[in-house]
């Protein structure tokens, strides 16, 4: 199977060459379409940086991100503009909709700006509001909803262009534990059920034992992966040996060797 | 869908943002006030009168729209500038969602249009029924009746208003978004501190420091020798010179307020971190505040030179006006008399007979 997305080498160092901070220094691994992947690591490890690049919302210092066979630091114009809004899906932490627009406005916001027609997309607004239940909250302003309403318009307007890819940046950083658990189980029904490519980035171990495939990050290179056997590990089981890695690394290096 | 999203923009930013908006009706209203001047009762009854001065006076209006135009363009500017970067966030996602960014312009140039027809709108009456009403005030003040009184649009002015207002809109916004447009999403999003941008060696901002010193120096000196206003040249000079210096001093104050900002940072911590509140927000922003300074410096030189003129005109020319009697009414006593019987002796203060001389040369 040919994977969906691939990085390679990817290296973004901030400041001048006498005070750097290397953010990346050398990230290699690939997403295989259909993957529910999820990226660890404390705070400060480079874990924004990482989807931020992938994203193209900032430059990479070096290094390559092949998305479909094509490099994306060498698109340009329309091609760049098409890629932001049809190829991937970006979930902000902090939600980011727009308070002048409503709900559904909102979730329409992408269709409009790549002038699809809307009649198209009814039938798919429908369904994604009616799965991730934010129906009857579609016509409200962002400032009248809750926060896990606003995650699920959120991730609606992700969803709605049908993206290769969905980039999540602390999606349940903002939401108490039961919108937290409601808005994982939706991603993950997308995951199963839409066969949706998710790359999710989280502190939350418990968010993270959504995932099929976790891994970890420090000081800007990957240390360690985790896979879940499917189907024979729990949800669980899998949280509890996140756990333990995440154990290893608050206690510094010293234990994981 | 796209143009509702500008309507509903410009509708908030005209809600939200009344700096904004005051700053575009303060320059219609500005700008149709001094070109419908002409139009003005005590203008039109002056010009019959002493056409001469008026005329003068009426020279100079291109000159008057002008400065005008220069100074608002700051206050469009400035107001405009912090306009868009309140949305900077917005347009960031904007861009994220896949818009191109010369949509992006395109959107905020419908914007812009649609705000500048509303401010148009909104402002051009105001400006009309402002200049009327200076008018009526004008000519009560000096006292000539107000049954000649007419509403007079005038449509150049209204033409020129317009003009004026699009050309510093327009500049101001092309030079604003191209700022916009080449900065990357990240850095659109996520807002950074002026402060974290700039981090120059101070001796460059030393060395800022006393060559503005050195030029203001040298600009004042140029003035006020007189030698500035020999030549174009010269005053050319002296203005470069005083512009870039005012520029540099502010961008190498910083390097002062450093120094105390450290001095005073061990012992009081309060005072230290209104230092720094200072630096971040005034200081680090110097351009705007050295342009600020020098529009307060025009504004008074403005104000002086009005006052000037103003003088000048109202001193040189003091009021005397030449009546013929006819001949038969030459002596002095008849005209009196005459003055007398039509009550109008008192508005006199003095009398003195004028006598033309015909001389007719006898040539050869
Ligand atoms: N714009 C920037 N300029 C300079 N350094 C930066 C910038 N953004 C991030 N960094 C640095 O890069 C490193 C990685 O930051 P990043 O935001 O990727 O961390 P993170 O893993 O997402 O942390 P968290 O889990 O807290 O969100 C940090 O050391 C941070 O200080
Ligand atoms: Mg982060």
């Amino acid at each position: 199977m040919n994977s969906i997305l691939e990085i390679e080498n990817l290296c973004k160092y901030y400041g001048k060459p006498e005070n750097q901070t290397k953010a990346l220094d050398g990230v290699t691994f690939q997403v295989m379409p259909g993957e529910f992947l999820g990226i660890m690591g404390s705070s400060g490890s480079g874990k924004s940086t990482l989807l931020n690049c992938i994203a193209t919302v900032i430059q990479p210092t070096g290094g390559k991100i092949i998305m479909g066979r094509r490099e994306i630091q060498s698109l340009k114009g329309s091609d760049l503009a098409e890629y932001r809004g049809k190829h991937i899906g970006y979930l902000f932490q902090n939600f980011e909709l727009l308070d002048n627009l409503t709900g559904r406005e909102n979730i329409l916001l992408p269709l409009s700006l790549h002038n699809i027609p809307k009649s198209e997309s009814d039938k798919r607004i429908t369904e994604l509001a009616s799965y991730l239940e934010i129906t009857d909250v579609l016509d409200k302003f962002p400032s009248q909803m809750a926060g896990g309403q606003k995650q699920r318009v959120a991730a609606a307007r992700a969803m709605i262009l049908n993206p290769s890819i969905i980039l999540a940046d602390e999606p349940t950083g903002a939401l108490d534990s039961k919108n937290a658990k409601l808005l994982m189980e939706k991603l993950l029904g997308l995951n199963q059920e839409y066969n949706a490519t998710i790359l999710m980035v989280t502190h939350d171990s418990n968010a993270a034992s959504y995932c099929k495939r976790i891994l970890f990050i420090q000081d800007g290179v990957i240390f360690h992966e985790l896979r879940r056997n499917i189907p024979e590990e729990s949800q669980q089981a899998f949280y509890e040996r996140i756990l333990k890695v995440m154990a290893q690394l608050g206690g510094g290096t010293a234990n994981v060797l | 869908m796209f143009f509702e999203l500008v309507s509903r923009n410009s509708k908030r930013s005209r809600k939200e943002n009344g700096l904004f908006f005051a700053s575009l009706l303060i320059s219609i209203v500005a700008f149709y006030n001094i070109l419908s001047l002409s139009k003005q009762d005590v203008m039109i009854f002056l010009t019959k009168l002493e056409s001469a001065a008026v005329n003068k006076l009426l020279t100079m209006i291109p000159l008057f729209y002008g400065m005008t135009l220069f100074i608002l363009f700051f206050l469009v500017y400035f107001a405009s500038k912090f306009q868009l970067e309140r949305r900077k966030h917005e347009f960031g996602i904007y861009l994220m969602m896949g818009m191109r960014r010369s949509k992006l312009i395109f959107m905020l140039l419908a914007e812009d249009f649609r705000s500048s027809i509303m401010a148009l709108f909104t402002g051009l009456p105001i400006a009309i029924l402002l200049s009327e009403f200076i008018s009526l005030v004008t000519a009560r003040l000096v006292g000539l009746g107000i049954v000649g009184h007419q509403i007079s649009i005038s449509f150049q002015a209204i033409l020129w208003t317009a003009i004026g207002f699009y050309l510093i809109k327009l500049i101001a916004f092309i030079i604003l978004s191209g700022k916009i447009a080449r900065q990357e999403i990240g850095s659109l999003l996520v807002e950074t501190p002026e402060g974290a941008k700039k981090d120059l060696p101070s001796i460059v901002y030393a060395l800022a420091l006393s060559v503005g010193v050195i030029f203001l120096a040298a600009a004042y000196g140029m003035a006020i020798s007189g030698l500035a206003w020999h030549e174009v040249d010269k005053m050319g000079l002296t203005l470069i010179l005083g512009f870039t210096g005012t520029l540099l001093l502010f961008f190498g104050f910083r390097v002062i307020m450093g120094f105390l900002a450290k001095r005073s940072g061990n012992d009081q911590k309060l005072l230290a971190f209104t230092f720094r509140q200072l630096q971040e927000n005034v200081i680090h922003r110097s351009t705007t505040l050295a342009i600020s300074s020098l529009l307060i410096l025009a504004a008074l030189c403005c104000f002086g030179a009005g006052v000037a003129i103003a003088q000048f005109y109202s001193e040189s020319e003091e009021h005397v006006l030449d009546y013929t009697f006819d001949s038969t009414s030459q002596d002095m006593a008849v005209v009196k008399e005459t003055l007398a019987s039509q009550k109008l002796d008192l508005l006199f203060s003095e009398l003195f007979e004028m006598r033309v001389v015909y001389s007719i040369g006898r040539g050869l």
